[in-house]
């Protein structure tokens, strides 16, 4: 196992290394998730005994886990990190922006209009994500270095051939590159390595008993008080955990028992539904949902 | 552990999505809901639509771009670089080679080999793939008939390669399986592995080249009054106290303080991700390389030597011609340098599949050309077969900044 996973790890510092030497200001973009946490702790490795010469943002959809806000902040202080953070709030009234109307009212969408102002406020020439190829049949496609024009827009068939290690990072003013050091990392990979390199997590990770509202089909939703729920809606404590951290409106809990990483690593194993199908309400709109999102400027 | 990455390449009828499908199938690397979005309604399953990502792809039943997928076994962890096999998508091929330490080379029963087949041998083969595999495919279509397979392998048989490699060639029906994973009944006269079975046993060789140990310096950082330079250690060991020599100004140094993974270190090892300090305060930039001081380099043998002038192939992937004139942009891993093209010697023929006299004609998406380059900066090179790490870049059009061509250094 360690065998692979040192590929790995010395892939990604590569990256990241590119990335500081390639752009005069990037940014790690922090969601408090597993695969965030991973990009994270790889940054201060691979620029160990420095400081890590990024910037960690984080765009705040307002619709967040409390338990991920307290993670992050307590990360910021441990590393010392230079956090900014951004709110999709002021993003919605700033251009009179709606969210998915229904139940469970998303901002997911929307915060790509934050981001997109973040990196010009910033004057961010590259932003580093926590996105796996292995998550997403339209993510299995990207690039490590991958470009955005001016508009934020992602185009599949204008994307620069990548070739043995070399990337090219050169862009004009107004154009961004997004950098994935875990392109070539799956979920399990993620999850021996947190193990192996005993990477801190949010506790919602592991199993807890929580308020939840059904949200569908065998999926449950934490409960939080911007749905609008009706009195037909099942609302039931469950012993829960999350497989992937975003949003409450569109993040679906897990029925579970892992209370630890070998547990969770013993339920990935043996489950027979992927990642997000198991836990993102935002990929079932259509059979393209996350490749429409992406030419649009979403991560 | 070990992690295997490797393509696939055939023509575009030839079921190289069913074969990566049926790879991931049968290892039990698909989960249900994915499975559930490739279902027809007959209850067969559409393979192809676990490669094919993007919304046009779907629409136009073909691959556009390289496809990444992920697979383990008990034994390994494999990365699939699926590229698509139409002509115009030579670039794709040896996008997904570049990375690849085997080639799935697929070859239609029905059809034999093509010229199709004898281009993507020839790419695996310049691009120096250690393993390539035929899989001769769709087998049950033509009744599991062992001369089919044996008139293929003598055609393979009689191929020319430039470098070595471990070739196997594999009697398969992607659809049903046959030799796939699970060994076949039904081709009872092959006695050789099954796909899975070599995928999990290859073993790449270590290419022993006698160089000095050396890293090219990716990032500089001045923190506590002391420069740290950060990069991989491509070959060798590093230590502390141990003399160097800096490239391209030819001074001398001491290695001070060593870091590998976030800890301090005596020594390094070849692939590591490190850190360092020097005993002596010099001007290093980006780009620049640090290597033990080679005595024992047989120059005839191996040149780790600086170049401003140099021969390569080159491979052009924009849809703006090469203009030889022009000045384009070389990027040589971490450095970043102009080159100028001094001639063009030779001009590989699609069809003849030989590399023939340059006669002036324009340098087209997907060619593929021997040059003279001149690069405005010393490169320290090697040829491409003996160390790819300094025998590989590629060039960047100086204006739209698109990666426009890419190049593998040969011998002059």
């Amino acid at each position: 196992m360690q065998d692979y996973l040192n590929q790995l790890e010395n892939e990604s510092i590569y990256i990241l290394r590119e990335t500081a030497g390639q752009f005069r200001k990037a940014a790690i973009l922090f969601s408090g998730g597993k695969d965030s946490a991973t990009v994270l702790h790889l940054a201060i490795k691979a620029f160990y005994p420095t400081k890590i010469p990024f910037i960690v943002l984080h765009i705040d959809t307002g619709q967040n886990f409390p338990e991920v806000i307290q993670y992050r902040d307590e990360l910021v202080k441990k590393y010392q990190l230079h956090l900014e953070v951004r709110y999709v709030e002021n993003s919605i009234k700033k251009y009179h922006l709606s969210e998915t109307p229904g139940k469970f009212p998303s901002r997911n969408a929307l915060q790509s209009y934050t981001l997109l102002d973040a990196i010009q406020e910033l004057e961010l020439d590259a932003c580093i994500g926590g996105a796996r190829r292995d998550e997403e049949k339209a993510r299995s496609k990207e690039r490590i270095f991958s470009f955005r024009d001016s508009f934020g827009q992602w185009d599949p068939k204008q994307q620069r051939p990548e070739l043995w290690n070399i990337y090219n990072g050169l862009i004009h003013k107004g154009e961004n590159i997004r950098v994935f050091p875990i392109s070539n990392w799956t979920e399990l990979d993620v999850w021996y390595y947190i193990k192996k390199e005993n990477i801190p997590l949010p506790s919602i990770y592991f199993s807890h008993k929580r308020r939840c509202v059904k949200a569908g089909n065998n999926q449950w939703l934490a409960y939080a008080d911007f749905f609008h729920l009706t009195a037909d809606d099942v609302i039931e404590e469950k012993l829960v955990r999350f497989r992937t951290v975003g949003d409450i409106s569109c993040t679906a809990a897990v029925e579970s028992i892992a209370t630890d990483i070998d547990a969770i690593i013993e339920e990935i194993k043996t489950t027979k539904i992927s990642e997000r199908g198991a836990t993102r309400l935002d990929d079932k709109i259509s059979e393209t949902g996350m490749e429409d999102r992406k030419r649009q400027g979403y991560f | 552990m070990q992690l295997i990455k490797f393509i696939t390449a055939g023509n575009v009828d030839d079921g190289k999505s069913t074969l990566i499908g049926r790879l991931l199938y049968d290892s039990n690397a698909i989960s249900n809901d994915i499975l559930e979005s490739v279902h027809h309604k007959d209850g067969s399953i559409n393979f192809a639509y676990l490669t094919d990502g993007l919304k046009a792809e779907r629409e136009q039943g073909i691959t556009i771009d390289v496809a990444y997928k992920y697979f383990s076994t008990n034994k390994r962890k494999f990365i699939i670089a699926d590229c698509p096999g139409h002509k115009e998508y030579t670039r794709n091929m040896i996008t997904g080679a570049s990375h690849a330490d085997i080639a799935i080379i697929l070859i239609d029963a029905t059809r034999g080999i093509t010229q199709q087949t004898q281009r993507h041998t020839f790419i695996s083969d310049l691009m120096n793939i250690p393993c390539i595999i035929f899989c001769v495919n769709k087998m049950d279509i033509v009744d599991y008939d062992e001369s089919v397979y044996q008139k293929i392998v003598d055609q393979i048989s009689t191929f020319q390669f430039i470098n070595k490699h471990l070739i196997e060639i594999i009697p398969v029906s992607a659809l049903n399986g046959d030799n796939v994973v699970h060994r076949s009944n039904n081709i009872s006269w092959y006695n050789g592995p099954t796909l899975l079975y070599l995928l999990e046993t290859y073993q790449p060789i270590e290419n022993n080249v006698d160089l000095p140990a050396f890293m090219q310096v990716q990032y500089v950082s001045f923190q506590n009054q002391e420069r740290y330079f950060f990069g991989t250690l491509l070959n060798g060991n590093f230590e502390i106290n141990q003399e160097i020599t800096i490239y391209p100004t030819l001074q001398k140094n001491k290695i001070k303080e060593l870091y590998v993974l976030g800890c301090a270190s005596s020594k390094a090892t070849k692939n590591q991700a490190i850190a360092l300090t020097l005993q002596d305060d010099t001007e290093i930039q980006r780009g620049y390389y640090l290597a033990t001081n080679n005595t024992t380099i047989d120059e005839t043998h191996f040149q780790f030597q600086l170049h401003n002038q140099f021969s390569a192939i080159c491979f052009w992937f924009d849809t703006t011609p090469f203009i030889p004139s022009k000045r384009y942009f070389l990027q040589h891993h971490s450095l970043k340098t102009y080159v100028k093209c001094q001639t063009i010697t030779e001009l590989f023929d699609l069809d003849t599949l030989k590399f023939k006299e340059y006669n002036h004609s324009p340098i087209e998406m997907n060619a593929i050309f021997k040059t003279q380059l001149t690069s405005a900066q010393p490169l320290l090179l090697a040829n491409y077969t003996k160390c790819a790490a300094l025998g590989s870049f590629i060039i960047i059009d100086e204006t739209t900044y698109k990666t426009v061509g890419s190049g593998i250094i040969i011998d002059n």
